[in-house]
């Protein structure tokens, strides 16, 4: 195919190439942060330390119980709640994640959320995560017909599930692991979430919760 | 008469507005602080900046065949490709685009680039209308003020400021305090959220192996528009390319420090493609040339490697003192020095690199180690040798050369001035000067040249010259 814009870099390139250039994946260990052979308790640890230091909350459970008691504390009376992920989440906790919701709430049903009066007016939203990153305390949430991510954002809080086996060390692991999914399935986009939504726009005063939700809770489930 | 412009002009009205200097130095201090104080989780930062550069310069040295490979590969992903070589090239494909669809409302994130090809007022003018959704550029938007900062767009206005804009802009009722003034504007916001059909933003980076590319906001709105509304459009300049999604993590690294002082935004997007309810059903990308492929062809093809944090603004005297209004493009501070006479041609922008100490502060901060101020000083010598100084400079200068490679004429201009500035002189300061000169004087006062000077003090006594 001709394209005028990349002929002429090509030429530009061929008469005056770059000098000196090293290979970066040559050296690219030194972009390392967090060694690969953490265990996983650190790998939890520092997981939790970074994702409080920059806004989130952080529970560790131990089983679905002690996860339904989280969840009443966590929801108070009359939210409208969205899940997404259900399916996995379900086959994860060897339970169906709607039944450990509190009786008082209002659970709306994916195939509602299409009406965009529904998903704009939802109080909670719970997902499950694709990957998290201790590095930089974030959870990575995977693009899904049947996983609107955008629960996760038009929520007034944002409710996320967590196995440690899902946590890698560094954002180098976490590319790592994009490549060889993007390969096998390469029809995802995905969004890294490190924290509530935040602005320091006006007068550099820190403000939570702008157009995405002003509370993230980590629920790590250590079984 | 002198001939100065508008640019010059504007630095001195700045200087003279305190209360902008005072925001500024404040404002940019803060990011400064929280830039350093994460930084030294960095460890050995040249390491990290050796690398950066090594993968910039990786993905410039081969740009045609990354560009190539990406548009391959997102074409595959269902991605419209378009090529614009100029900015009203890439504002009529926007336009187009929209129009094709019948969207009369988009909702855009924060992206310099659509600032540097001036698509709102393109779009304007064909009845499009569009929704800065970042709160600083709603903010400005509602106020028709330019970004005054690359990362901090309203950086320049006081809570108080906000608002009165909001008052009369938005019907606002509510307290002068930031929380309340963002709440206002989410709600606001959320409705053309909502109803927006088609949304825009840049693109920090795209990445040529796997063909996606991300946006990073705080607030979520990058999120909103690529994945709320039927069609997302991306508009990424040439240059913003990486290899390998590897090199994108270790930018991805840098940029939050570097920027924000975090280590990570809040949210970062890796979009790839339409995808059926769960994003847009439409997916396109502009890739921008506007000038870019003239300077890969020249001796400033290093500022190419600029990844837009801001770092270089935020530890730069001048423009802590001069803010980034004045400048004639939506560039500024050292980055925008640099970048602004190559945009726009020198003629429009000769005088910008001189709105510099020469300091190498933004050298020493910079990322992606682009040599701002060597690069600046070399425009400034592009522009004398293009012979563009006023006719003051021009007779000045050999002057001046001339004297100070004469030890004999040197000694003897000092002695002149000393002898020159007396009568104006009390007890050893001048206060007022006439003419050019003035301009020293308006802002601070001249102490008298000594009566000996240092050398000569040297060669009487054998030592430095003693206090008297």
């Amino acid at each position: 195919m001709n394209n005028p814009i990349i002929d002429k870099i090509a030429n530009t390139l061929k008469i005056k190439p770059f000098d000196n250039c090293q290979n970066p994946q040559l050296s690219i260990a030194r972009g390392r942060l967090i060694p690969k052979d953490l265990t996983g308790p650190q790998k939890t640890e520092l997981f939790s330390q970074r994702a409080i230091s920059s806004g989130s909350k952080v529970h560790h459970l131990k089983d679905n119980q002690a996860l339904k008691e989280k969840l009443a504390e966590i929801i108070t009376a009359d939210k409208r709640i969205a899940i997404a992920g259900g399916q996995r989440l379900k086959a994860r906790l060897s339970d169906d994640p709607a039944a450990l919701l509190p009786e008082t709430c209002q659970y709306i049903p994916a195939k509602k959320l299409d009406d965009d009066s529904e998903l704009f007016n939802l109080n909670i939203a719970i997902t499950d995560a694709h990957l998290a990153i201790a590095e930089t305390g974030s959870i990575v949430l995977a693009s899904d017909e049947n996983y609107p991510r955008l629960t996760s954002l038009t929520a007034q809080s944002h409710i996320v599930i967590l196995w440690p086996d899902q946590i890698v060390a560094d954002m180098l692991d976490f590319s790592s692991a994009l490549k060889e999914q993007i390969e096998t399935n390469p029809n995802h986009s995905y969004t890294i979430i490190s924290g509530p939504s935040k602005t320091a726009d006006i007068e550099m005063k820190l403000v939570i919760g702008v157009h995405g939700p002003g509370q993230l809770d980590i629920i790590i489930m250590e079984s | 008469m002198l001939k100065t412009d508008k640019f010059y002009h504007s630095t001195v009205s700045s200087c003279d507005d305190d209360s902008l200097s005072l925001k500024l130095f404040s404002a940019l201090d803060r990011q400064c602080q929280k830039r350093e104080d994460i930084c030294q989780e960095l460890g050995d930062i040249e390491h990290f900046r050796e690398l950066a550069k090594a993968i910039r310069n990786n993905a410039l040295s081969k740009l045609d065949s990354c560009l190539s490979q990406f548009t391959a590969k997102a074409q595959e992903n269902g991605v419209n490709i378009h090529w614009a070589q100029t900015s009203q090239q890439a504002c009529k494909i926007t336009a187009k685009i929209a129009q094709d669809n019948n969207v009369t409302e988009i909702v855009k994130s924060k992206s310099m680039i659509t600032e540097e090809i001036g698509l709102n007022q393109f779009l304007k003018d064909q009845a499009i209308e569009v929704i800065e959704t970042d709160l600083g550029e709603f903010i400005i938007q509602l106020a028709d003020h330019k970004p005054s900062h690359i990362v901090l767009p309203a950086i320049h206005l006081s809570t108080d400021d906000v608002t009165k804009i909001f008052q009369d802009k938005i019907g606002y009722d509510g307290p002068p305090d930031p929380e309340s003034l963002t709440k206002a504007a989410r709600k606001y916001l959320r409705d053309k959220f909502k109803s927006a059909k088609m949304g825009i933003s840049g693109v920090n980076f795209a990445v040529a192996e796997q063909g996606l590319w991300t946006i990073c906001t705080n607030e979520g709105n990058g999120r909103y528009v690529s994945n709320k509304p039927d069609i997302y459009l991306g508009i990424m300049g040439m240059e913003r390319i990486v290899e390998d999604i590897d090199h994108l993590s270790v930018l991805l690294k840098m940029l939050g420090r570097f920027a924000t002082g975090q280590r990570i935004t809040q949210y970062t997007n890796l979009t790839h493609g339409p995808c059926a309810k769960d994003g847009p059903s439409q997916v396109h990308l502009i890739i921008l040339d506007n000038g870019r492929s003239d300077i890969l062809a020249s001796k400033y093809r290093d500022i190419l490697r600029c990844i837009r944090c801001g770092a270089c603004l935020n530890v730069c005297p001048v423009f802590r003192n001069i803010g980034g209004h004045i400048f004639p493009g939506c560039y500024s501070g050292p980055m925008g020095s640099v970048l602004l006479p190559l945009l726009l041609g020198m003629e429009k922008a000769k005088n910008v690199p001189k709105a510099c100490t020469l300091c190498g502060k933004c050298t020493e901060v910079c990322p992606v180690k682009i040599p701002l101020d060597e690069m600046i000083l070399e425009l400034r010598n592009d522009a004398s040798q293009a012979k563009m100084g006023g006719i003051i400079e021009k007779l000045s200068m050999p002057i001046g050369a001339k004297v100070m490679q004469s030890p004999f004429l040197f000694s003897t201009a000092q002695k002149l001035m000393r002898l020159g500035l007396k009568p104006l002189s009390k007890s050893g300061w001048v206060k007022w000067l006439p003419s050019i000169p003035g301009r020293w004087t308006k802002v601070k006062d001249l102490p008298l040249p000594a009566k000996h000077s240092y050398q000569s003090e040297i060669k009487r006594k054998g030592s430095g010259p003693k206090d008297e």
